[in-house]
This record gives structure tokens, sequence and C-alpha cells, in this order.
């Protein structure tokens, strides 16, 4: 079973986007929810806390989602880190990119608690998780 | 050879290993997979071994599909993706394959899985199905409200800045995101209009982004009207959330989603004049401050304007006075927009009271004070008069030669105009003829204001629409054509003008696809024009297009004719007294530069002294003056004379032996030599002596009509005539008599 416990960080620059998401976590049961509003303040995230699974939007200023999937895989201390990434329909090409810099997964939205669930399931595996 | 088969050999294995792991869900399994795919692909191509980089890239197309859920069976696909190994693994061993029965089957089987069409797309869910309200959605909706006009705000100022910096894709970007964020919430309220307009813009800003679709003032316009649209459709969600229902589809959007449909596909908005990004080096007038132009057309106080500069001055961010009255809400930013507008319109040009004139009166006012700067300077020139010290007579004679030099000035101005007429005619031609040949071009104009001898005016226009056919027939290419060399669909011809030296210049650039040298140069060879064994420079082989007779059409077009060669337009010019030449790099465009004298009347020349004549050269040819030593004079056998001038070898004309005068000074070395400059090559010419610089009033010849090498004559200050020298002619008069190798 998964741990519910787990912190997770959502990153997007919309205000309402991150809202809809940490309700949709909240629906499967996640509560630690942490938020950033684009890849450096993510950054900024990381290190303060200690993160198990990060849902990141593609599009953001600063630093986007796909430079935000570089710069953790290829730091020191997350390279393993789960990493969703949420794409728009239609663009398969972002999808592909991503799989290229080892996302773990992505959804596209707009998307269903269920489906939301379905990708994080995807993500961990069978393999249980220690609380 | 071996060591690139086991470095082959090994990728393969890894690839089968992780392709045992991978799992449809496992989109970290997939990547990996895919990863591999990539590296035995690449050293497949490096060891040449051909079939199996194409089995690699056949199976990388599988796991795509496997990832983006386009297949309806995942299983099936990993089951292809180990199909495709094992004929990888076959081929390994011989490079025929030991099983070409499994191969087909493999092949036939990719066939059919991917030519499938049934993508499970993730989007659909329950979307679809209107949901009821909760209390918890309301609140989203609050949010998405504020966010979402907070963002609409944001576009609003942007789009002024795009306006005066179109190229800027930092400003594309910064609207583009809002409206791609708000289709991305909408999605998830089920918010259908919203969603459905927004992303429409969306992909028409993705367009403008990725450089298909060119932005203009047009499309600003658009941009600024889809903001108004978006705004009232969340404002109208607003109302509805407030009243607790929320209901769907209320809006009229099939107009504008059709436009944007039709916009895509022509790939730029209409109106060929669009905005032209500033020339460096142009004067910045700034015209009228922005707060007046707002308030004469009462759309703000005078009170309002003095409060918005008292904010700017205290302001911390260094906002402008546009965006203070904007977040004051004193003006809507159309208004703003449409005020910067009229700044630019304004400064461009003052507003005069014009009369009209009879051109014969204007003509003959012109001459006759040509006439009396010539006047006075023969008094002035009297030696009588200069041996007279009376200090008043003296004071007074300036005073008089400043007024007629002012005089002149004047009436120099009053023939010239405004280059822009002829160039707005070059508007609807640019438009017939790109619709003729089916391809899309923008002409884009700059120094419009550029002034001209009127008398030029009548002389330019077939020039002028002669090269801008050339440019829509022969340079721009067709969309389709554009497209595939990764240029935009629309191609652009730029149309400037602009002062520089005593000359007026007037350039017509394209974009398309340069100039066919290995064509041009078949055809000057098989028309005798060159020999077969002279290389020449690009410039050289570009500008051959302006000899007679050479047109390499192909085909006939009712627009350009047959047969009507650059060769016309060149002699149309050199009528003029101007030049013309053309540039051309390969696949990126043509620009002809054409070169004409600010006016036909007055010229700036050298007076030299050759034997008992003087003559004058136009100032705009010469390069350099020098006497040449002794040492840098050397013969060569049938190429003449030729004079050392610095590095380079340059061959000397003697003019007295072209104009038949019996020269003082017979070796170049204790005569001067200047060096002249036409169409891309040097020459010495040889004179006695340099007697001075001086403007003189070009006066034709008369009844002589055309004499090569002369381009006119002037009454110099002594009074006598003086030959004004056509380079150009003096030139092929020195090349015809020296047949030798002039290449």
């Amino acid at each position: 079973m998964l741990d519910l416990k787990i912190n997770i960080l959502i990153v997007d620059d919309f205000q309402t986007m991150r809202k809809i998401i940490r309700n949709a976590l909240s629906e499967i049961g996640f509560s630690n929810i942490f938020q950033a509003d684009n890849g450096l303040t993510a950054l900024e995230v990381l290190k303060n806390e200690k993160i198990t699974l990060i849902i990141s939007d593609w599009n953001m200023p600063e630093m986007s989602g796909i430079e935000f999937l570089k710069a953790v895989r290829t730091s020191e201390e997350w390279k393993d880190m789960h990493f969703i990434m949420v794409t728009a329909e239609g663009q398969k090409e972002n999808v592909i990119e991503a799989l290229k810099n080892k996302v773990s997964n992505y959804i596209v939205k707009p998307f269903t608690p269920a489906t939301l669930a379905e990708k994080i399931n995807q993500v961990f595996g069978e393999k249980p998780v220690q609380k | 050879m071996a060591e690139d088969q086991t470095k082959l050999s090994e990728a393969v294995e890894q690839l089968a290993g992780r392709a045992i792991m991978a799992e449809p869900e496992n989109i970290m399994s997939l990547g990996s997979v895919l990863e591999q795919l990539e590296s035995v692909e690449k050293i497949a191509s490096e060891t040449a071994s051909h079939t199996i980089g194409k089995l690699a890239e056949s199976l990388k197309k599988v796991v795509e599909k496997i990832v983006l859920n386009e297949l309806s069976e995942a299983q099936e696909g990993l089951e292809l993706l180990g199909e495709g190994i094992k004929s990888i693994q076959n081929r390994l061993e011989t490079s025929q394959t030991s099983s070409p029965l499994q191969e087909e089957a493999f092949w036939t089987k990719w066939e059919s899985l991917l030519g499938e069409k049934k993508p499970v797309s993730e989007t659909v869910n329950d979307v679809s199905a209107p949901e009821p309200v909760q209390d918890m959605d309301l609140d989203l909706h609050k949010d998405f409200i504020s966010e979402a006009l907070e963002h609409l705000g944001t576009i609003e100022l942007n789009i002024i800045n795009l306006e005066q910096a179109p190229e800027d894709k930092e400003c594309i970007n910064a609207i583009f995101r809002p409206f791609h964020t708000i289709k991305g919430v909408s999605g998830f309220l089920n918010l259908q209009d919203i969603n459905r307009f927004s992303h429409a813009i969306e992909s028409l800003l993705d367009h403008a982004r990725n450089d298909k679709l060119r932005i203009n003032r047009d499309m600003i316009d658009f941009i600024l009207e889809a903001v108004d649209v978006l705004k009232n459709m969340i404002l109208d969600l607003k109302t509805q959330v407030e009243s607790g229902q929320i209901s769907d589809s209320r809006f009229e959007l099939e107009p504008y989603l059709d436009k944007i449909a039709l916009l895509q596909e022509v790939g730029a908005f209409t109106a060929p004049s669009s905005l032209s990004p500033p020339k460096a080096g142009e004067d910045e007038l700034k015209g009228p401050p922005l707060g007046e132009i707002l308030s004469s057309k009462g759309i703000v106080s005078q009170a309002d304007i003095s409060e918005a500069l008292k904010e700017q001055k205290e302001g911390k961010n260094s906002l402008r006075i546009g965006e203070i009255l904007i977040k004051e809400n004193k003006v809507k930013p159309k208004q703003i927009l449409d005020a910067l507008r009229d700044q630019k319109t304004i400064s461009s040009h003052s507003t005069e009271a014009t009369v009209k004139i009879d051109t014969a009166k204007l003509d003959s006012l012109v001459d006759l004070i040509g006439e009396l700067v010539i006047a006075e300077t023969l008094v002035h020139q009297n030696p009588v008069f200069s041996s007279l010290r009376d200090q008043k007579l003296t004071s007074d004679f300036s005073q008089l030669k400043r007024i007629t030099a002012d005089l002149q000035k004047i009436s120099m101005s009053l023939r010239m105009v405004p280059i822009r007429q002829t160039f707005q005619k070059m508007v609807r031609l640019v438009r017939d003829l790109a619709r003729k040949s089916e391809k899309q071009v923008e002409l884009v104009m700059s120094g419009e204001d550029t002034e001209i001898d009127r008398n030029m005016v009548e002389s330019l226009y077939d020039p002028l629409v002669h090269m801008i056919r050339n440019a829509v027939d022969h340079g721009i290419e067709r969309p389709a054509q554009r497209k595939e060399m990764g240029k935009p669909e629309t191609g652009q011809i730029f149309l400037r003008a602009f002062q520089k030296g005593g000359n007026v210049v007037i350039e017509i650039e394209d974009d398309g696809q340069g100039l066919n040298r290995v064509k041009i140069l078949k055809k000057a060879k098989e028309r005798g024009l060159i020999s077969d064994d002279v290389s020449l420079t690009d410039y050289r082989v570009d500008n051959l297009i302006f000899e007679p007779g050479f047109s390499t059409a192909d085909q006939v077009t009712d627009v350009s004719g047959r047969g009507v060669g650059m060769d016309v337009v060149k002699k149309a010019i050199e009528r003029l007294k101007g030049k013309v030449e053309i540039f051309s790099v390969d696949r990126k465009g043509s620009r002809f530069v054409m070169r004409v004298p600010l006016t036909l009347a007055i010229m700036d020349g050298i007076i030299v002294q050759i034997g008992e004549s003087r003559y004058i050269i136009p100032t705009v040819y010469i390069k350099e003056t020098l006497r040449p030593r002794p040492d840098h004079v050397s013969t060569v056998q049938q190429k003449g004379e030729l004079i050392k001038v610095r590095d380079r070898l340059l061959p000397l004309i003697r003019l007295h032996q072209i104009l038949g005068v019996v020269p003082k000074k017979e070796q170049p070395w204790e005569a001067l030599v200047i060096v002249v400059e036409n169409e891309g090559s040097q020459r010495c010419l040889m004179v006695d002596d340099l007697i001075g610089k001086q403007e003189v009033v070009i006066k034709n010849l008369g009844e002589l009509k055309e004499v090569k090498g002369v381009a006119g004559a002037t009454i110099m200050g002594d009074g006598r005539v003086g030959l004004i020298l056509d380079v150009h002619g003096i030139f092929e008069i020195d090349q015809t008599s020296q047949p030798a190798l002039f290449s």
C-alpha cells in the first residue's frame, strides 16, 4: 500500500491550478502538500523539506517544467526523485522530451482524481513503501 | 570491425534486458528502453548496419505509441517490441538475417499495429458531463475568476510593449502563457466556452512564437479584441457564480474561431503595411507627449494627466504614463495604443499648408537661381574685382554670396518631394503580383519621407516596378517551398529609401531564394558575355543580370513578360546619373541597391587640369588621389600600365589620350593620379593637376546629345566651360581600346 503520509510538492505558476491538484490529492488521501510557483522556488522547497513526489506543470516562467526536471535529475540529492509531469492535450513532443529526461510518469490535463491516483500508483509500483 | 560488432551486440543485449523489464504502466521502464533504442540506432549507423538501424528506429515509434497510450492494446506493443529485438539479434549473427520469415512477420505486424487509428487519448474521462456545482467547486471558480482577470490585465500591458517591439520573443511568451493557463484550468472546471476560445487564441500565439505567423498591427488589435471577449466571458461567469448556478454556452464563438482558423492557414494577417522595426540611426522624432494626445482627444482630463505624472515621479517601479493611467482605470488599453500610433504618425510628418505650383514655373525659377550662382561667381573671380580693397564692398559682397547660397538651397528643396507616393503605389502592386503568382508576400517600407528630385519621380517608377516584380516572381518562393526551407510562409520585401552622401539610396530587399548563379553563368557563357575559363567573384556573377538580353526566366509569365531584362532598368537609372547593383545570398535573399543623385541639377565635383583644359570629375566616384612613385608604375604586356596603390595593382587610364588633349606631364610620377571606382572595379585616372573642389550646376550638352565619356558641362568660375566626365563611359572607352583581359 502506498504511504499516504509522504510529502508531495506541486509546482505550477497558476494558484488556482495548484489548488485543483491539491484538492485531487486530498481526495485520494494525501495531506502533506507543498507548493511552488516555478522551478526555481521549487528547488528551494526541495532543499528545506524531504519531498517524495513532485508533480510539476510544463509551462512556467523563470524555470520551466522540463528545465526543473533536468535540474532534479542531474543533482546529487534528488536524482532518483519521483517526478510526474503535467502536460496539456496534444503535446506529444513534450511527453517524449520528458521521457528522454527520465520522467517517472506524465498526466494530461484536465484529469480526474482517479486518473491521478492511477498515475501515482504506476510510479510507485507494487513495492510497499515504509511508513 | 570486430570491436564495432562487439559494441553493437553489447548494446543489443542491454536493449533486450531492458525490454524484458518494461511494463506499459511503468513509464520509466519504457523511457529507459527508448534511450537504449536510440543508443543502438546510433551505433548501428556508425557501423553501417543499416537494417538494424531501421529496425531500431521503427521500434522507437512503437515504444512512443505505448507511452502516449495510442495503442488499443499496450501488451501487443510490448510483444511487437520483443519480436523486433529478435529480428535485430538475428541480423547480428551475419549481415543477412538468419530468419527472413520472422523478420517479414515482424514488419507486417508493425505496419498493421502502427497503421491502426485507435488513439486512446487521456483527456476524455468525466469532463464532458456537466457536473453539479459543489461548494468547493464554487471556491475554485472564484479563485479562477480573480486570477484569470489579473492575467488578462498583464496581457494588455504586454501587448503595448509588443507593438513597439514585435520581434521580442519574451514579450510573445508573456502573452502566450496566460492564455495557456486559462485554457488549462477552464478545462478542469468544465467551462467549455472559455476553454475553446482560449485554446484557439493560444494556438494562434504559439504559431507566432514559432515564427509561423507574423505579428503586425492587425494581429495586435485582434488579440486585444480577444482579450475583451474573454474578459466578458469571465465576468459573465462571475455573475453566474454569485447567483449559485452555472450554465453553459451562452456566447457566439463561431465567428471568432473561424477567423482564427483562417488566419493560421494564411500565415499572416492581411494589410501589408505592417510595423517596420525602427532603423538604427534614424533620428528619434518624439512627437507630442502621450498625455497631450490623450487629453486633446478628450479621453482624460488635464488633472488626470498631472496626477499620473506626479505618481510616475514618486513611483518606486518605473511605470510609464500609459501604464499608470491603465492601472487607475482612466483609460482603456486600446486608447493608449491608438494614442501611441498617433504620436508616431504626428512625429513623422509635420502638418503643413501647401500650395500648388505650375512645375514649368518652378523649373524656370530653379534654373534662374542656378544662373544667379554662376553669375555671382563670375563677378567674384573677376581680377578687377579682387584687386579692389574696399572693405565695405567686400563685406557687402559676402552678404550677397550668403543670400545666393540660401536661395540655392531653398530652390533645390522646392524640387524635392518625398518618395512616399511612389512607394505607396508599390503596395497595390505587390498585393496583385502575390495573388497572381499564388505566393504570400508582405511589403515593408521605411524611409518614405526621403526626398527626391521631382523630375526623377516619373523615371524611377518603372525601374522600381521592375525590381519588385523580379523579387516577387523570381525571389520569393511559394509558401510550400518556404515552409520546407524553414522560412515563414509569407515572404517579405523591404523597400527602403535614405540619403547618403549626395545621393538618394533606394533598396529593395527580399528574403527569397537569392540568385541562381549556376544558371546565370551558363546563360552568360551561352551569350558569349564571358569566356569559359574566366572565374568571377559572386558579385560579378550576380550583376551579370544587368547585361542586355539577359533573362533566365523559364516561363513567360504575363506578369514579368520575357526579354524585358534588368538592362532596361540599369539604363533608366544611368540616365538619371545613378547606379544600380545587386547583392545576393543563396537561399537567404537578394538586395537591389539603387543610387541616384539628390538632384539632377547640381553636383559635387573635383576640377582637374589636363593640358590647357579643365574637366570636372564627380566626387561620388573618387576614392583617393596620389602621386605615384616611379617604382610603383609598371607596364605589363597586353595589360597596359598599372599603378601600385597600397597593396593593389590598378590599371592606369591616360585621360589625355581619351580626351584628345596634349598633357603638360607625360609620366604618372610627375602627374597626379585619381583613383576612381565604378561598379565594383577601380582604375587610376591620370591628370596634370588638381584645381579644386566645387559644386557645379550641370548643364546638358544641348545639341550634342549623348557623348560617351562626358556627362554634361558646366560654366566654371572663370567663365569658361568645363566638361563633366562620365566615369562609367571612360572605363568603357578604355576597355574597348585595350581588349586585353579586364576581368
